[in-house]
């Protein structure tokens, strides 16, 4: 299957190990991955400050970039959960028959939903105690696990995925709560943004987490920004690094 | 314009307060889930009641129609008011005719929006509002912070001084109990006395022409059984078909607000008691209006208030910061699709995190209406300069070469730039927070390298 | 144009377009409808007592010492006088409808007795046939005949409040304790 691979902007300059990372385990698990050039911002932090025209030439230039694969794989469940949750309405104009947000996923979706976790060997372990955030999006637009406020079966496919590595010790927090970062939220509403993120490293560290993890760095980066802030010991790091890309 | 960062930052720095404000919401919420989780058709049920109130929206004006038809059938005296104003003459003329001059009123949101309160104080009438919450914030001087529970903001520290000076209780005494008791003592004989009660309308039943109020005190039924007048004031939009959806919406309300199975009280008014009057003034304020814009999908709101509970910007500011007097969620939808001049900062009082969606038991999307509305919210003046930013930031990222050669020349430079500039004045992510590292090269760089060595 | 034709025709056209609601999914039920109302109102703050032997001694037994006493059902005494706005010890009420999810218990005053015995008295004690309980509000509201009712109400439990940082306190306004009287079903 062709895969492409979609690098939202802030992992591109700030976390590129994450990205790749998530090329290797495509690679890994027999995908035949790409980079397509010219990509940029998925036009979130436009989007979700009103500016839907700025907004919508961001999209337009995703949909071209991307057409044509089986597949368009990132490592950002927020920046996958705006293609899928807001490109259509926005889109609704110039592509009236749609453009298959479908397939655009998350890594651990892809891997659970496409690939399958059957599929997963991992041959590394990785003995540690990890907090697994669940970042909004992933959780309540992609609904990439159970939000605790529907009443329904558990599951969690991040989880599900994460598990499949040896040896991770996986502890849910009390809250499956914002971390408050929320984009241009951070320091639009600073004083809620700090106290939330404080309370989600709290929650974990009530737990004795060596680790948190989480489909979206972007939450991550905010809770590590706070904590190396407070010289705390609680290390933030993206699924893709747990799941690492050796042969699988 | 309202600020709600600059009133939610004031309430955090009592870091301890809230937190204690937080938790105490957080435990309502808790006991919201385990409350709808009895029901394994809890998800239907939600849905469900999202369609009815949908197309009673839609069909408005027919079950509005019926509603009186059928409820003056039943000798229920209907009057209709087009905003604030009109609605608080209107009970003022109803009361004036009964010579009334002491009032009990039950929570009514509508009354607080319409500010019929203050509006009837100045006329010389005594109103004293029975539920104990409002009752608390009453005395205080204050508002209802919850639509639900309106004194949720205040400790039981902070109830015990209110009612030591208001009604003389005994001085740093706060038990709930004993401060419960004494505000039933000191009730019971407002209700005794009362000419006219006030209440809100939690359901009106077009096809049956009754109507429902909810509570768990009991203060709507005593109110408005010792008084000789009864007037309820209902938003065009609490109508519903008939007594069938009823079962729908009573297995939801109570469920979502406080996490009790049903609420207490759950009354149904379709004729006046013997020798009394039975009043309903609907009242649009801005409802119809709202009912062809965008955001039509607020008046299916039912005011159980859980979406404020899920709402971790609403735990950590408290409901004053908002402003309006329907805060959280529910509340900057509302006030935003009403008024965008004075409430541009509620919709972005939120993270997007969609919490409320997935509690709401009309199955609002809440979230995508807050987001919706920043359409709106931007073009505020007050947001001029973070709207010229952005437009900037998106330019550049719509040049990704140009982008590319400007985060090299970060990258490079990163090392270089000294702390008290990189953490200046400016840079208000870095009060509290660490900046993020450029990494030494970016994804597209290795990428590019990686190709070439191939 | 008055404010009712101002706002009616902001809304548009009336229409009926005949909805339903179509409750196409299972809705909870109970292999035992008594013990779930008996659990649900004691959740609520209620209690319950299951009628063995002859109903006038368990209704003698609730009503104690008290002083003053409202009959309406005239199972204890034969008849009953009460007027509006005064305060009684007990009430005792007859239901003819319950429900086992919540414990609430559908009490009608059939015009019979002024509406302010319901909140003014401390106690109330409902007598019900353990076969008037249904399952959920749905079948409760099916059962309703509203073409009879002025006021009537679903009580489930004493008034309670908890507006002070959320302790929980019997007795808010209206009656600080309620019982229900189950009557075995004749079919048992």
């Amino acid at each position: 299957m062709r895969v492409a691979l979609f690098v939202p902007c802030y992992i591109n300059d700030f976390y590129p190990e994450i990205a790749l990372n998530t090329m290797k385990i495509l690679r890994a698990v027999g995908m035949e991955v790409e980079y397509p050039k010219g990509q940029s911002c998925c036009g979130q932090p436009f989007l979700n400050n009103g500016l839907v025209e700025e907004g919508r030439r961001f999209a337009t230039r995703f949909v071209d970039i991307f057409a044509g694969y089986d597949y368009v794989v990132s490592p950002g469940s927020s920046c996958v959960s705006t293609v899928r949750h807001r490109y259509p309405t926005l889109l609704k104009e110039t592509h009236p028959s749609g453009v298959e947000e479908g397939r655009v996923m998350e890594l651990c979706e892809f891997l659970h939903d496409v690939v399958g976790v059957e599929n997963l060997h991992f041959r590394h372990s990785f003995p540690h105690r990890v907090g697994l955030h669940n970042s909004c999006h992933g959780l309540r637009e992609l609904r990439l696990g159970r939000a605790s406020e529907l009443i329904l079966p558990h599951y969690s496919k991040i989880r599900a995925v994460l598990e499949r590595v040896e040896g991770i010790e996986l502890v849910d927090p009390e809250r499956d709560e914002c971390c408050g970062f929320g984009g241009t939220f951070s320091t639009g509403e600073e004083a809620v943004s700090v106290m939330m993120g404080r309370d989600r490293i709290d929650d974990h560290e009530s737990h004795g987490v060596d680790f948190v993890t989480g489909v979206d760095i972007s939450c991550l980066m905010h809770m590590d920004a706070l904590a190396r802030r407070e010289g705390r010991e609680i290390g933030f790091i993206h699924v893709s690094e747990i799941l690492r890309g050796d042969e699988v | 314009m309202k600020n709600h960062a600059a009133e939610a930052e004031k309430f955090v720095a009592d870091s301890a307060r809230a937190h204690w404000h937080d938790e105490a919401l957080w435990y309502v919420r808790r006991k919201r889930d385990v409350a709808a989780s009895q029901l394994p058709e809890w998800e239907e049920l939600r849905e469900v009641a999202g369609k009815i109130k949908k197309n009673t929206v839609e069909n408005l004006a027919y079950y509005l129609e019926l509603f009186e038809r059928e409820a003056q059938n039943n000798g229920i005296e209907i009057y209709w008011a087009m905003d604030a104003r009109e609605c608080n003459e209107t009970v003022e003329k109803i009361l004036r005719e009964e010579g009334a001059r002491r009032i009990v009123k039950s929570k009514s949101m509508l009354s607080e929006e319409c500010g019929l309160n203050d509006y009837l104080q100045e006329r010389g009438y005594e109103i004293v509002d029975t539920d104990l919450g409002e009752r608390i914030v009453q005395l205080h001087g204050d508002r209802p912070s919850h639509i639900v529970l309106p004194a949720i903001h205040l400790k039981k520290e902070d109830v015990s001084e209110i009612f030591h000076e208001h009604m003389a209780t005994r001085k740093g005494e706060s038990d709930p109990e004993y401060l419960t008791k004494e505000a039933r003592k000191s009730l019971r004989r407002s209700f005794l006395e009362a000419d006219a009660a006030i209440t809100g309308v939690n359901f009106a039943l077009a096809r049956e022409g009754a109507f429902v109020v909810c509570t768990n005190e009991g203060n709507a039924d005593l109110g408005t059984a010792m008084a000789g007048v009864h007037i309820a004031c209902m938003g065009i939009e609490k109508v519903i078909p008939s007594a069938r959806e009823l079962g729908v919406f009573t297995r939801l309300l109570a469920r979502s607000a406080t996490g009790q199975a049903v609420t207490t009280y759950t009354s149904h008014f379709r004729r006046p008691k013997a020798g009394g009057r039975l009043c309903v003034v609907i009242v649009d304020n801005g409802r119809s209006g709202l009912l062809s814009s965008g955001e039509s999908e607020a008046l299916s709101c039912m005011r159980c208030g859980a979406c404020m509970n899920s709402c971790p910007v609403y735990r950590r500011s408290g409901g004053h910061s908002y402003g309006s007097t329907i805060p959280g969620p529910i509340g900057s939808v509302l006030s935003a699709a009403g008024n965008m001049d004075e409430f541009a900062s509620l919709p972005f009082a939120c993270t997007l995190c969609a919490s409320c969606d997935n509690v709401c038991p009309s199955s609002i999307a809440l979230h995508d209406l807050l987001y919706g509305l920043r359409e709106d919210a931007i073009k505020s003046e007050a947001y001029r300069g973070k709207r010229t930013l952005l437009k900037a930031a998106a330019w550049l990222l719509l040049h990704p070469s140009l982008y590319a050669f400007v985060m090299n020349l970060y990258r490079r430079l990163y090392p270089f730039i000294p702390r008290r500039i990189l953490y200046g004045r400016w840079n208000v992510w870095g009060r509290e927070r660490e900046l993020p590292e450029p990494a030494r090269r970016s994804f597209a760089q290795i990428y590019e390298e990686m190709s070439d060595g191939k | 144009m008055g404010s009712r034709e101002k706002i009616l025709s902001a809304l548009g056209t009336a229409r009926n377009r005949g909805f339903e609601v179509e409750l196409s999914f299972p809705i909870l039920s109970f292999g035992d409808r008594v013990c779930a109302f008996v659990e649900n109102l004691k959740k609520a703050g209620g209690e319950s007592i299951v009628v063995e032997g002859e109903l006038s001694k368990i209704l003698a037994r609730e009503v104690g010492d008290a002083d003053s006493v409202v009959d309406t059902t005239s199972i204890l005494y034969g008849s009953f006088s009460y007027k509006k706005g005064e305060e009684v010890d007990v009430a005792i009420l007859g239901a003819d409808l319950a429900v086992a999810e919540n414990g609430a218990l559908w009490i009608d005053t059939e015009d019979r007795y002024p509406r302010s015995l319901l909140t003014l008295a401390r106690k109330i004690v409902v007598i019900l046939e353990e076969d008037a309980i249904v399952d959920t509000m749905h079948q409760a509201y099916e059962r309703v005949d509203f073409s009879k009712v002025s006021y009537a109400l679903f009580m489930s439990g004493p008034s309670k409040t908890a507006d002070i940082e959320q302790s929980l306190v019997f007795g808010a306004h209206g009656a600080v304790a309620m019982t229900a009287v189950l009557i075995p079903s004749k079919r048992a």
